[in-house]
C-alpha cells in the first residue's frame, strides 16, 4: 500500500513498505552478526563485523529517513549528555518515543488527507492501524539510532570524567612533590656555621623533583667543623625520605662527640636497623680541627674528594669502606690529612663525574680535575660555579639523569680563641669603658663582622647599665662585675657575673610597642633590645651571683 | 662625649660623636635642654654615632617632648646599626628620620 505523506509543509514521498523491508533487512544483519559473535566468541575480526553491520545499518537508516529528521530525533538524547546521568538519558529515550508517537498521531488526526483516507473507521481502529502499519517504522528507526548514541555519549562522558579525575590526582601529587622539595631544600643549610674560619659553598641540583643526594656542614664542639657529602641509592620520594633520616642520624651521632669512626658505626647501626627498603648511602664525612687544620675522615663507599694543597688540586687518596646504612656490623676506618691556611677541599657526588652527553660520553674525573685546577686557590663560590658551568657546557642539551651535589671549602684562619679568663671591674663608669673595650677587642679577634660587633656592643651596654644601676643599688661602694667573651659553636657568648642583689632583668615584661612614649620611659626598653639583638639570653642565680649570658651567631 | 652644635635660621643641629649609652646620654640631655629653649627645631646629625642604647633612646624621647610645641625633632644620617635599634623598638615609626 502506498501512502502519500505530507511532512511539515515539505512535500515528501516515502515508500513505507520499502522502508519496512530495509529496516527488517538491517535488523537481520545486526542480529546475525550479534549471534555470530555470541556463538563464536570474540575474535580479532569481530570488531570488523560489528563495525561493518553498524555501517550497513546506518546506511539503510540514512536511505530510509531524511537525515535532518534523525538529528531531530537524537537532539534530546545527545543534549542530555551534558548533564550526564544514566537514568536521565534512558528516561529521555522513553519519553522521546512516547512523545514522537503522540506527535505523529495528533498530526495525522489533523491532516485533512488522513481524515479523508480513514473515513468509515472508528477512532480507535484508525489509531491502531496507523501505529501498526506506519508508526512502527519510525519507532524502530528512533530506537536504532538512540541506543548507539546513548552508548557513545556514555563512553565519552565516562572517559572525560576519568581524565579529569586523573588530572586532579596528578595536580595533587605534583603539589605534594613540590612541598617535599621545599622541605628537602630546607634541610640543606646555606648559612654555614664556620665563618670566619672556613669559607664554604655548596650546591645540590636534583634530577627529579626531590633527590637522594645531600650535603651537610655543622660544628662539633667549639673548635671542630664537620662536612658531609652523600648519595642515596635511588631517586625520587623514597630516596629523599631515606636521605632525611641518614642526614639526621649522622649529624646527631657525630655531634655527640667521640671518635669519628665509632660515631659513624653507631649511626650506621641505627640506620640499618630501620632500613626496610634495602636502600644504602655512600658518605664522605670529614671533621676539621679548626685549631690545627687536621682533618679526620671516614669514607663509606663514596667518590674520593679533591683537595687543594699549596694551590694545586689532587685527588685525596682514601681507603673506601663499605656503604652506609645497609649492614649493621660494619667497621669504619679513621683516616687523616692536613689542611694549611688557604688549602681547600672539593666534595662531590657521582652526578658530577657521570654527567653524560647525548652520545654517552661522561664528564669524568680528569675533566673535573682540569676544571678545578683552572680555578685553584679561588673562593669556593667561584670553584663551584666553574665546575657547574663546565659540566653544563659538556652535557649540552642532554637531560640530567642523576642528582648533582658539590661542596667546596677553604680553610681561611685557625680558631685561636682560648677560653677567656675574663675581666673583673668595678660596676661603674670607668669599669664600663674597660669592659666595652675588651668585648670589642675579643669579638674583632674572633672574626665577627663589624655589624655583629656593634649590635653586641649595644646589648652589652644595656646589661652593664642595668648592673650599675640595680645590682649594687643603695650601697656606698659599687661591687664587681666579671665579663668573659667566648666563641662557642659559631656564636659569640658574653657572660656577665655580679655579686649584687638577685635581679633577673629577663623577668620584666617588655614594654608594649603600641603604647605611648611615656609608657616606654618606665623602662624595660633596654632588655627588650637585648632580647631582640641576641639569639639567646639566659639568667641564673648561683652562689650569691647573678649570671647573665648573651649569645649571638657570628 | 663631644657634641657639636650648629645654629642656622632657628634650626639647631646637634651632632654627638661616639656612642650614646647610659654614660653619655645625660650629657646629651643637658645639651638638648639648653638648646631646646631657643631653637625653633632640633636636628640630630647621627653621622658619628655608631650605636645607641635605650638610655640614648630616652634622650631622643625627651627632646621630642620638649620640642612638641615647636617643630619637633628630626634625625639625619642614621647608620644601619642605629636604624636597626630604632626599628626594633618601634621608634622609627614615631620619630622623623631622614
Amino acid at each position: 500500500m502506498n501512502i502519500a505523506w505530507i511532512y511539515l509543509g515539505e512535500a515528501k514521498i516515502r515508500d513505507i513498505e520499502g522502508s519496512l523491508d530495509m529496516v527488517y533487512a538491517s535488523l537481520t544483519v545486526m542480529a546475525l552478526s550479534a549471534a555470530g559473535c555470541f556463538f563464536i566468541g570474540s575474535r580479532w575480526w569481530t570488531k570488523f563485523v560489528l563495525i561493518g553491520s553498524i555501517m550497513f545499518n546506518s546506511f539503510i537508516i540514512i536511505a530510509a529517513v531524511d537525515y535532518s529528521m534523525m538529528i531531530l530525533m537524537l537532539l534530546p538524547v545527545i543534549s542530555c549528555g551534558i548533564y550526564y546521568r544514566n537514568n536521565f538519558i534512558k528516561a529521555t529515550i522513553v519519553i522521546g518515543a512516547v512523545l514522537m508517537l503522540a506527535g505523529l498521531l495528533i498530526n495525522d488526526y489533523l491532516s485533512p488527507l488522513m481524515i479523508g483516507m480513514y473515513q468509515g473507521m472508528t477512532r480507535f481502529d484508525r489509531a491502531i492501524s496507523l501505529i501498526r502499519v506506519y508508526y512502527i517504522v519510525d519507532l524502530l528507526i528512533y530506537l536504532l539510532v538512540c541506543i548507539p548514541s546513548y552508548y557513545a555519549v556514555k563512553i565519552g562522558i565516562d572517559d572525560i570524567r576519568k581524565q579529569s579525575d586523573l588530572r586532579k590526582e596528578k595536580i595533587g601529587v605534583e603539589k605534594e612533590m613540590s612541598n617535599a622539595r621545599g622541605i628537602q631544600q630546607g634541610l640543606l643549610i646555606t648559612d654555614f656555621p664556620c665563618k670566619p674560619y672556613c669559607d664554604v659553598s655548596s650546591s645540590m641540583s636534583a634530577a627529579m623533583d626531590v633527590g637522594g643526594d645531600f650535603y651537610d656542614c655543622f660544628t662539633v664542639g667549639d673548635d671542630r667543623l664537620a662536612i658531609v657529602v652523600a648519595d642515596v641509592s635511588g631517586k625520587g620520594l623514597p630516596a629523599s625520605l631515606f636521605m632525611a633520616t641518614s642526614m639526621t642520624l649522622i649529624r646527631s651521632n657525630v655531634q655527640a662527640g667521640g671518635d669519628l669512626d665509632k660515631a659513624m658505626e653507631k649511626a650506621n647501626r641505627e640506620l640499618s636497623a630501620t632500613n626496610s627498603m634495602k636502600y644504602f648511602v655512600t658518605v664522605w664525612i670529614g671533621v676539621i680541627d679548626l685549631r690545627t687544620g687536621d682533618v679526620c675522615f671516614v669514607n663509606a663507599g663514596h667518590n674520593p674528594p679533591f683537595i687543594c694543597k699549596g694551590g694545586k688540586y689532587e685527588m685525596l687518596k682514601c681507603q673506601p669502606d663499605f656503604v652506609f646504612g645497609r649492614k649493621k656490623r660494619i667497621s669504619y676506618n679513621r683516616q687523616y690529612f692536613h689542611l694549611d691556611i688557604g688549602d681547600g677541599i672539593f666534595l662531590y657526588t657521582d652526578g658530577v663525574t657521570e654527567a653524560a652527553r647525548t652520545d654517552g660520553g661522561t664528564f669524568g674525573e680528569e675533566r673535573l680535575l682540569g676544571s678545578l685546577s683552572s680555578v685553584a686557590g679561588e673562593s669556593p663560590d667561584r670553584v663551584l660555579e666553574k665546575v657547574r658551568s663546565d659540566v653544563a657546557e659538556f652535557v649540552g642539551s642532554a637531560r640530567q639523569s642523576d642528582d648533582m651535589t658539590m661542596l667546596g671549602l677553604t680553610y681561611i684562619r685557625p680558631y685561636d680563641i682560648r677560653p677567656d679568663e675574663g675581666i673583673k671591674v668595678r660596676a661603674d663608669r670607668q669599669g664600663y669603658a674597660q669592659v666595652m673595650e675588651r668585648i670589642r677587642q675579643r669579638m674583632a679577634d674572633a672574626g665577627c663582622s663589624p655589624r655583629t660587633v656593634t649590635e653586641m656592643e649595644t646589648a652589652c651596654s644595656e646589661i652593664f647599665a642595668n648592673i650599675d644601676m640595680y645590682a649594687y643599688a643603695g650601697r656606698e661602694e659599687k661591687g664587681d662585675v666579671l665579663v668573659t667573651t667566648d666563641v662557642v659553636n659559631g656564636a659569640v657568648r658574653v657572660t656577665f657575673t655580679d655579686w649584687g642583689v638577685p635581679f633577673n632583668p629577663l623577668a620584666r615584661k617588655d614594654p608594649d610597642p603600641i603604647n605611648s612614649f611615656k609608657e616606654r620611659r618606665r623602662g624595660g626598653l633596654g632588655i627588650m633590645l637585648v632580647k631582640k639583638i641576641c639569639d639567646e639570653v639566659s639568667y641564673s642565680r648561683e652562689d650569691g651571683r647573678n649570671i647573665l649570658k648573651l649569645e649571638k651567631e657570628m | 662625649m663631644e657634641i657639636g652644635i650648629e645654629k642656622k635660621d632657628g634650626v639647631t643641629t646637634i651632632s654627638p660623636k661616639g656612642n650614646i649609652d647610659y654614660v653619655t646620654a645625660p650629657e646629651l640631655d643637658e645639651v638638648v635642654e639648653r638648646e631646646s629653649a631657643s631653637a625653633a627645631s632640633l636636628v640630630f646629625d647621627m653621622t658619628h654615632v655608631s650605636y645607641i642604647s635605650s638610655a640614648g633612646l630616652r634622650s631622643l624621647l625627651n627632646a621630642d617632648e620638649l620640642m612638641e610645641e615647636k617643630n619637633g625633632i628630626k634625625l639625619v644620617n642614621v647608620n644601619k646599626e642605629v636604624k636597626a635599634v630604632l626599628d626594633m623598638t618601634n621608634f622609627s615609626g614615631l620619630l622623623k628620620i631622614e
